[in-house]
Formats: C-alpha cells, sequence, structure tokens
C-alpha cells in the first residue's frame, strides 16, 4: 500500500532486503526487455544488406558493424537479466543432488568468486572506457564510430550482473523468501 | 611456478568451481581472474577484460542469435506438423513407417533448426502421440525421436558448428557444408535400421489399419505441396550460402527472414509469439556469449602462462602415431560428453585439440564434423543426455526416464559406426565442401 521507496519505520530489516531484490529483479527484467527487439534490428538489416549488395550492388558501410556493436552490446549487458532467469548452464553431476543446508553453504562459498569476476569487469572495464574516452578512439573503419560506449557497457554490464548475483544468493540462502517457482532454473533450448 | 603445477591448480580449482555450483562462464571467468592477478598482477586482470572485448568486435559471434532466433520462430510455426503428415503419408506401407517419418522429419527440420532442444520438444509433440496410437512399441517410438533430434548438430544451420567454427577459427562456411553428406549418410543408417527391424519383428510397428497411407495417389500428390514451405526456408539459408550469395553470418538473417515469412503463411507469427521468440533468443544468446566471455579469458590466462603449448607438445609427443593421438580426442569427448554440455566441452577443448590436429596433418574442418558426431552421441547418451530429458518432458504419463534411455542404445551403436566411417574416409565430409567456391 506504500509507495514504492518509502521505507516504513516500522519495517524489519528483512523485508527492506526484500524490497531491494525485488527492484533488482525488475531492473534485470527490463533491462532485458529492452535489449529483446535488438534481434530484429540485426535481423532486419542484414536482410536489407543482403538485397541491396545482390540486387542493387551497392554495400552499406554501417550494416557490418552496427549489428555487431548492437549485438555485442546488448548481449553482455543482459548478463544479468539471464542470471535472473538461471539460464547460465552450470553442471548438475553433484550440486543437484545435495541438500539444501549443503547448498547454502555452497552458495557462500561460490559468491566471493563470483563477485570477483564481475568486480573486475566493472573496475577494469571501467578505467578502459574512461581511457578510450579521453583518447576519442574510433574503430579506424570506413563507418568510423567511437569505440567508447561499446567498452562502456562493459562495467555497466558488471554492475547488473553483480546485483543480480547479490540478490540471487540472498534468495537462495532464504535470506529473502523466495516469491516465486522460477528460482528453480528454466529449462534452456540448448 | 611451474606450468604443471599451474596446469594442475587451474584443472582442480575450475572443476572445484563447478561441482559448488557456480554457472561454467562464471567458473571459467571467476578462474581467468584468480590466475590472471595470482600469476601477472594486476596486468593479468587487464588481459581478463581484454579478451572479452575482443570477442565482442566478432562478426562470426552475430550468427548465434539469428540461428537462434530462427530456430525460436519455427518452433511455433506449425511446420513440422506439415512435414511429419505428408511424410507419414507417403511412408505408410513401409514397415516402421511412421518411426521413419519421424527420421525425414527430423532431418528436415535439422536443415531449418540448429538448436538441439527445439527439435526433440516440436517432433516428441507431434509425432509421438500418434505412434502410440498406431500401437508402435515404446522402445521403437522413443528412440527414433531422440535420435532424430540429434541431427539438427551435423546438419547445418547447426550452432554447433558456428560455436566450433568461432573457437577453432575455421570457416562457417566449410563446416555446414562438410555437414552434410554425414548427417544424410547418418539418418539413412537410422531409416535402414528402423525397416529392418520392423521387417523382421512386425509386432514393433503395427501397420495401419486404415488412415494416411490409403489415401489416394492424387491426394498424396497434392500434400506434397505443403513441402514447398519447408524446402524454401532450407533454400533460404543453404542455397544463398552455397551460391555465395551471404556470408554465413548474413545467411543467418535470410534464415530469420525466411522462417518469418513462413510462420506468417501459416498464420502463426503473432505477437505472443514473436514476443516469446524474442525473449528465448535473449536469454539463449546471453549465456552463449558469456561462455565465450569467461572461457575466454580462461583460455587466455592459461596460453600466456605457456599451458597450452604444453599441453599441445605433451600430445604430439604421445607414441600413438596421428590416428592414435585422434582417437585419444574421441575418447576424451565421448567421456567428457557424459558429463558436460556440448558448449563446455568445445570451449575447454577445441583451443588445445584443433592445433595438435592441423599440426598433425589434419583438417580442422574434419575435426570439426568428428565433434559434432560426438556430441550427437552425448545428446542421447545416459546419464545426463539432454534428449531424453527434453523427451520426457512432452510424453505422456506413464513413459519414463528409463523407457527413453533404454530405448537408445541401437542408435548410438549407429552413431559410434558412423564415427568410426567418418575417421576412416574423411572424405565423407570433405567432399562437398571441396565442391564449393571460395
Amino acid at each position: 500500500m506504500t509507495a514504492p521507496g518509502s521505507a516504513e519505520p516500522s519495517r524489519s530489516a528483512k523485508s527492506g532486503l526484500t524490497a531491494l531484490c525485488d527492484r533488482i529483479d525488475a531492473l534485470n527484467e527490463g533491462v532485458g526487455w529492452l535489449l529483446g527487439p535488438v534481434i530484429v534490428f540485426v535481423s532486419l538489416s542484414i536482410m536489407y544488406e543482403v538485397v541491396s549488395r545482390g540486387g542493387f550492388n551497392v554495400a552499406t558501410v554501417w550494416v557490418n558493424e552496427g549489428t555487431v556493436y548492437a549485438s555485442a552490446a546488448a548481449y553482455l549487458l543482459a548478463g544479468g537479466y539471464a542470471a535472473l532467469h538461471r539460464r547460465h548452464v552450470r553442471i548438475d553431476a553433484l550440486f543437484g543432488y545435495l541438500s539444501e543446508r549443503a547448498k547454502k553453504r555452497l552458495d557462500l562459498i561460490a559468491l566471493p568468486f563470483l563477485i570477483g569476476y564481475a568486480l573486475t569487469l566493472v573496475v577494469i572495464g571501467g578505467q578502459m572506457a574512461f581511457t578510450s574516452f579521453l583518447q576519442g578512439e574510433t574503430t579506424g573503419t570506413p563507418w568510423n564510430p567511437p569505440i567508447w560506449p561499446l567498452k562502456a557497457c562493459i562495467p555497466l554490464a558488471g554492475v547488473l550482473l553483480l546485483l543480480q548475483i547479490l540478490a540471487n544468493t540472498l534468495r537462495d540462502i532464504g535470506v529473502v523468501e523466495t516469491r516465486r517457482a522460477e528460482a528453480v532454473a528454466e529449462q534452456g533450448a540448448l | 611456478m611451474s606450468i604443471e603445477l599451474t596446469s594442475v591448480l587451474m584443472a582442480v580449482s575450475f572443476v572445484g568451481l563447478l561441482l559448488i555450483g557456480l554457472p561454467l562462464a562464471f567458473a571459467a571467468g571467476a578462474i581467468g581472474v584468480v590466475f590472471g592477478f595470482f600469476l601477472y598482477g594486476p596486468p593479468g586482470l587487464i588481459l581478463v577484460v581484454t579478451r572479452v572485448f575482443t570477442l565482442l568486435g566478432n562478426n562470426v559471434l552475430i550468427s548465434v542469435p539469428l540461428f537462434v532466433f530462427m530456430a525460436c520462430l519455427l518452433e511455433r510455426s506449425g511446420i513440422a506438423e506439415d512435414i511429419f503428415k505428408v511424410v507419414s503419408a507417403w511412408a505408410g506401407k513401409v514397415p516402421g513407417g511412421l518411426a521413419v517419418a519421424v527420421i525425414i522429419t527430423s532431418t528436415l527440420m535439422a536443415a531449418m533448426v540448429g538448436v538441439l532442444g527445439a527439435e526433440v520438444v516440436t517432433i516428441g509433440i507431434v509425432a509421438l502421440p500418434a505412434m502410440l496410437a498406431r500401437g508402435y512399441s515404446k522402445q521403437l517410438a522413443l528412440g527414433c525421436i531422440c535420435a532424430g533430434g540429434g541431427l539438427a548438430t551435423l546438419i547445418p544451420p547447426s550452432v554447433v558448428f558456428i560455436m566450433y567454427g568461432l573457437t577453432a577459427g575455421v570457416s562457417i562456411g566449410q563446416l555446414y557444408m562438410a555437414g552434410i553428406v554425414p548427417g544424410l549418410m547418418l539418418a539413412a543408417m537410422y531409416i535402414t535400421y528402423i525397416i529392418v527391424v520392423c521387417k523382421f519383428k512386425p509386432e514393433l510397428a503395427p501397420a495401419s489399419a486404415t488412415s494416411e497411407s490409403d489415401l489416394p495417389l492424387g491426394d498424396k500428390i497434392r500434400l506434397l505441396g505443403k513441402l514447398a514451405l519447408p524446402a524454401f526456408v532450407v533454400f533460404m539459408v543453404l542455397g544463398s550460402l552455397y551460391l555465395g550469395w551471404a556470408t554465413p553470418t548474413e545467411a543467418g538473417g535470410v534464415g530469420v527472414a525466411g522462417a518469418a515469412i513462413a510462420a506468417a503463411i501459416r498464420r502463426r507469427l503473432t505477437w505472443g509469439a514473436v514476443r516469446h521468440a524474442i525473449t528465448e533468443t535473449t536469454k539463449t544468446t546471453t549465456m552463449l556469449y558469456w561462455l565465450f566471455f569467461g572461457s575466454s579469458a580462461l583460455i587466455g590466462v592459461y596460453t600466456l602462462a605457456g599451458g597450452t603449448t604444453m599441453i599441445q607438445d605433451v600430445l604430439t609427443a604421445l607414441p600413438l602415431g596421428p590416428l592414435g593421438v585422434i582417437m585419444l580426442m574421441q575418447l576424451v569427448w565421448i567421456v567428457l560428453g557424459c558429463f558436460i554440455d556440448w558448449i563446455g566441452i568445445l570451449l575447454l577443448t577445441a583451443p588445445i585439440f584443433v592445433p595438435v590436429a592441423v599440426k598433425l596433418g589434419f583438417d580442422p574442418v574434419w575435426l570439426g564434423v568428428l565433434f559434432c558426431m560426438n556430441m550427437q552421441i552425448s545428446y542421447i547418451s545416459p546419464p545426463f543426455g539432454p534428449a531424453a530429458f527434453y523427451l520426457k518432458g512432452v510424453a505422456p504419463a506413464g513413459i519414463t526416464l528409463s523407457d527413453i534411455f533404454s530405448s537408445i542404445w541401437p542408435y548410438l551403436g549407429l552413431q559410434i559406426v558412423a564415427l568410426g566411417l567418418l575417421i576412416a574416409f574423411p572424405q565423407i565430409a570433405l567432399w562437398l565442401p571441396s565442391t564449393m567456391d571460395r
């Protein structure tokens, strides 16, 4: 009944965390929703290139690079979205057969490694993007777009992934109650 | 620290992280980060991120979402139903006709769909109830669906080939052409097996009392019209590629257009279906991209430390002879295939195996086809064969996982025979690409 974000003083810390995790889920869900249509843009651009080259012998300067650029950014940034839907493949040879308690402990052991990887992307990727921005680095091709926006996607993707990892772990270890059956891994198409 | 010790530590900690439940993509990335920093300090971390960035500029990588999107659009287009209907009408009088129709339908679908799970699910929904209603034995009905579904690995446009081509630095177009003949050969072996078995044990597949196969010839010919649409989609992808109109990446875009047109003609291109295809594409592709990022970081650090060279030296120095080394690779793939997904096996072994095979004088395209053959085996073999789990998901109640796994043995045998044939006669794979314009 309260407006989102207005933390009531009577609320326990636990429900505050729940709200936070829900926000993170919603954020990455939104990112995935926004990025999805990129594949439609990529498909249409490529059709356009094939037809204009094959039919009219005119090749574009932007399709090849533009589609690589757009899809790279999209599927990089969707890292947290895929984590939200538990689509990153894992090996269940041992983990799948453990008790709930053992799983929770292992989740806590795994956490620092996940954070280490995501933080590397954020910090080192951030430095690389910033340097590229200062230098005004471009791709050096006929179309020649600036590179820094793509490089900046690496730290941004790191942040989105980091947030989702934290939210998932909080749910997995039971600090935040799981509100859904979706926490069970979805069956992927591969 | 010696490279041997580094190798052991990296392998042990990587397997450790996998066993405690880290996703493959993040376990690989994390090991890259930890060992990169441990061995080289901050520059090691820069290496990790640079490897990720380098991948982002790769032109071939976009064919992954394109072919996944194409598969998702076709999945709900109802094309599989059409093909199965036509083929079972024509194959009705053949012993085991419906099972033969399943293999033919799978082969045609495999030429449009490059993603593994989609096929078993679609064909399972269409064909399994039909076969069980006709009184086919469970063994026959389940086995042919699992085996047929695996053909999507070998027959282009296969996502497995794209990932192999990217990892091994081999032309995707060449790989696609190399997969066609072995794929058709395997399908022919399945069909022959089904016909022979049903000839000698007719009780496995009771002939139809009435139904489709008794259609007058005119109707049967009219039914063939339904194959125009699938033929059009197949031509869009393979034709444009073979004739050189489109690069392999662009063929993906052309395929998406073909799939969309086909779905629209069948009035299945609804807003909901497109929406579903888009989200599935985003999730699946993101998973694959991140796997590439992680494994590229891991392999990058390991190569810099001299590990890749070390393993290559060891493998080439083995007293097995060139063919012995290839056999050893098959063995590694088969064993790993029982436990890990194809994608993990590919990303971890290809950067090491491919240079060794090339050094020993083998064609990396041929090795790619061998890899796909192996992954078909792992796709249906117990205890984790994904095909069985996909099929279980859509099978009627009363069909258990062990029913499915016990049905696959004859097909597993045929796959191993086909693998042996490919090793003995590389021309089965390499002839078609050699006729292609380069």
